[in-house]
């Protein structure tokens, strides 16, 4: 069964996301703060896809400078630091495209990444299960794969 | 309560010529109006015998106040006394940490990186005359100035000081006697300590004069009542931080007293006709500056008198050009101390050789690219043969205004001075902050309104898809409907602070109707619980506050100030937490009081958060990171200036939980 990450502090989002994947019968978890996807990331990993909201609470335990979208980014950078083969599944999503983001994403060499404003849940849930694989086998799908 | 202080002064004292910090003993003229350092003011007196922990709480309100290190004088620490605030005498400028501390007594050593020899950079000389006793009034105004400012925004109206410190300094005999009795009421009021006790603590060189005076002392025990009343509003973190009805009343009869009759008497007793010309001047560079007011030293021009202790200062508002606020003396050497104060800038004439030559060695020595700096000018006008020194106090970091303030100077030099500087630098100013507040506030409201529209529709498509399960169908319909309705209220948000900045709200075209608070604040703990379940936080509203009083409101701008309030708990709550909503209620007031647990609220946030785009640095790390900073702003301006009412909050004695209180009243004025 394929395992898939949310990572999001709004709950709507998570659960939309979440119903379009429901048919996937995939394993869904979610996290709410930076510091817990390391956490689970450590515990449950590895992952088919992890969807990151790169604007996040960094997390009662977090470092104190770490904040905003510094939190995704501190994040993405300690996930692919300690897990580099995590890169190709990490899909960020973020609410809106900005020069500073989008050079630190290519920084880290991160290719999957949407847009709250550009991007629907249809949209984002389908991104997540290519990257998760799904489309790669029809079968997945409707979890017989 | 308004009561005009005298000098700011220190009781210290010299004994054969060493300092004498045990010295207990203070005057102060409580009715000399324009003497004392800012005039008329609300005086706030420190001259209390406080416990550790008050003790501990007045020296960080004051550091606070100053945003640099100040050393507790070792006369506060050892002293069972009296209360003395500020008068440092030596001040100490480490050279590694850059750390300047101002102490009456104590080592060389560093607090900061432990460096055992941080540099002597004014060793204040005590002398019984007016230089040490302004130097001293100076020191502790600009304390205050810093501790009203802090406070400013909870009366927005006010034009006055909220506070001074006045400390006593041996004056006419009568004076100190009374007024020795008066502290000794505020001491024994605010402590409980016996007045046996306190007396015996005195250094009762006058002790027999003193108790002379005994017997018309209980005339005074109002007035202590009323200072100590005051002092512990002021100082008290329990009950100061509700402004209590005495502390707004006394702010209200402070701005009653008629404006114009005050500037008249000071400017035609007190100012020449260059100070005029100063005083409107600096204002108005206050003004484009971004200062809350600045202060301006005026010399005598001729060579030589530069150890003339003594020169014209003037204080002026940067709201107000045409009303200068003081007039009192201060020497070179007294302004020379406040500018090793940081926090200072200065102007001064290149050719006032030992003074400037003084401070250009300090300010190339000490200031950094951070710290506001000093700009050499002359400031002689062609008809008036006196040059001058400005000071300007800086609240805040100035350093690239004051930069290109200081180019603009340098090019420019001299009388036209500041008009061309104000008329070039405002225009680009405003233009600049408009333009990034603008931007600022596109990016911010973008954030605000894409989330909730990408949850809407997000949820539609998922139930025109089928993909939400029967059972789930009617929470989320719900869902969509309060999520629009959270986009029409940030709308609607928006609309009304268009209105309040623009003052185009008329409070009298508002209808106040008396509301039933329980429906209200079900209804509006209604309208957020998709808002609250997004950040897996629950509302509860107290049953227990059915049986309320009805207050006059207007419920659709109350609705914004309690929802802005209810929003900001929301936000700031940790997952899995619950919002507590209810009220308490006096014969005049019903207060509506908001608590959630999540990230803690600072004391010395409570004093800011109100401020029109201010966001503490916590609230950036939250699950909200982008705020435009205008929702409690908006809500204050909703509660005190449209229902007249009150807002404040604290933390409380439970660590990581926060109280909102808005406490509104039962009659409408």
């Amino acid at each position: 069964m394929k395992k898939i990450l949310i990572a999001d502090d709004e709950r709507a989002f998570r659960e939309l996301i979440s119903a379009r994947l429901q048919a996937t019968r995939c394993k869904i978890l979610e996290a709410t703060t930076g510091t817990g996807v390391l956490l689970i990331i450590e515990k449950e990993g590895p992952f088919d896809a992890i969807l990151l909201d790169i604007m996040m609470s960094p997390g009662p335990q977090s470092q104190p400078h770490v904040k905003g979208f510094d939190c995704g980014l501190f994040v993405l950078r300690t996930l692919l630091q300690s897990h580099p083969e995590t890169l190709p599944t990490i899909l960020v999503v973020t609410v809106r495209d900005d020069d500073k983001l989008t050079a630190a994403l290519h920084d880290m060499h991160i290719q999957n990444w949407c847009t709250k404003s550009t991007d629907d849940v249809e949209q984002i849930a389908a991104k997540l299960m290519k990257i998760a694989g799904f489309f790669e086998n029809q079968g997945d799908l409707t979890g017989e794969g | 309560m308004c009561i005009y202080a005298d000098e700011a002064t220190s009781a210290l004292t010299m004994e054969n010529g060493n300092l004498n910090t045990d010295t207990t003993e203070f005057s102060c003229k409580a009715d000399s109006k324009f003497a004392g350092a800012f005039g008329p003011v609300d005086v706030v007196p420190l001259l209390v015998q406080p416990d550790d922990d008050l003790r501990l709480q007045i020296y960080k309100r004051l550091q606070m106040g100053f945003g640099a290190e100040l050393t507790m004088p070792t006369a506060i620490l050892q002293n069972d006394g009296l209360f003395i605030v500020g008068t440092p005498l030596r001040i100490f400028f480490c050279p590694y940490c850059k750390l300047i501390r101002s102490t009456i007594r104590g080592d060389e050593r560093c607090k900061q990186c432990d460096y055992k020899h941080a540099k002597l950079v004014y060793n204040g000389k005590l002398t019984s005359g007016t230089p040490y006793r302004c130097w001293a009034g100076l020191w502790d105004s600009c304390a205050l100035i810093r501790l009203k400012l802090s406070r400013r925004a909870n009366f927005p109206n006010s034009t006055k000081p909220i506070a001074a410190i006045y400390c006593g300094q041996n004056r006419a005999e009568g004076d100190k006697l009374d007024i020795l009795e008066s502290h000794l009421r505020e001491v024994q009021e605010v402590t409980g300590i016996p007045r046996e006790s306190l007396i015996s603590s005195y250094n009762r060189k006058d002790e027999k004069a003193f108790l002379a005076i005994q017997s018309d002392a209980l005339a005074l025990e109002s007035h202590a009542k009323e200072i100590s009343d005051v002092v512990s509003h002021f100082f008290n973190d329990e009950l100061g931080m509700k402004y209590s009805d005495a502390f707004i009343e006394a702010e209200r009869e402070i701005d009653s007293v008629p404006a114009q009759d005050e500037v008249a008497q000071i400017q035609e007793g007190d100012l020449s006709p260059l100070e005029q010309r100063i005083s409107t001047a600096l204002s108005a560079v206050c003004r484009v500056l971004d200062f809350d007011f600045g202060l301006v030293f005026t010399f005598p021009a001729a060579p030589g008198q530069d150890e003339d202790p003594k020169s014209a200062m003037i204080a002026v508002s940067a709201s107000d050009s045409a009303k200068p606020l003081i007039g009192t003396t201060c020497s070179h050497q007294d302004a020379l101390a406040l500018l090793h104060m940081g926090n200072v800038v200065s102007l001064a004439n290149p050719t006032d050789n030992n003074l400037v030559t003084k401070i250009r060695e300090y300010s190339a020595n000490t200031f950094t690219d951070e710290t506001p700096c000093i700009v050499p000018c002359d400031l002689a006008a062609p008809d008036v043969p006196s040059k001058g020194l400005l000071i300007f106090v800086a609240c805040g970091n100035n350093s690239a205004r004051l930069s290109e303030f200081r180019a603009s100077y340098i090019k420019d030099g001299l009388a036209p001075i500041i008009q061309t500087i104000v008329s070039s630098i405002e225009v680009a100013e405003l233009f600049r902050d408009l333009k990034s507040a603008q931007l600022k506030f596109v990016t911010v409201a973008r954030h605000q309104m894409i989330t909730p529209l990408w949850i809407i529709e997000g949820a539609v498509k998922n139930l025109h898809g089928g993909y939400i399960p029967l059972d789930k169908r009617d929470v989320w319909f719900r869902a969509v409907v309060s999520t629009a309705r959270m986009c029409k209220r940030i709308l609607n948000s928006w609309h009304l602070l268009e209105q309040i900045s623009l003052k185009s709200l008329s409070i009298g075209k508002l209808e106040f109707m008396p509301i039933r608070i329980y429906s209200f604040l079900v209804s509006l703990a209604r309208d957020y619980y998709f808002r609250a379940h997004n950040f897996d936080v629950q509302i509860h509203v107290s049953e227990d506050i059915k049986q309320l009083p009805e207050p006059p409101c207007h419920e659709a701008t109350l609705q914004h100030a309690v929802g802005n309030v209810l929003d900001n708990a929301i936000k700031y709550s940790d997952a899995d937490t619950q919002v507590d909503v209810t009220c308490t209620n006096d014969e005049q007031w019903i207060t509506i009081i908001v608590e959630n647990q999540g990230i803690p609220l600072k004391m010395e946030d409570t004093l800011t958060i109100f401020n029109y785009g201010t966001r503490t640095p916590e609230a950036e790390r939250s699950r909200a990171p982008d705020g435009t900073g205008v929702g409690l702003w908006l809500a204050k301006k909703i509660i005190m200036e449209l229902h007249q009412g009150k807002i404040w909050a604290e933390p409380t004695d439970k660590r990581g939980f926060t109280r909102f209180y808005i406490s509104l009243p039962l009659v409408r004025n």
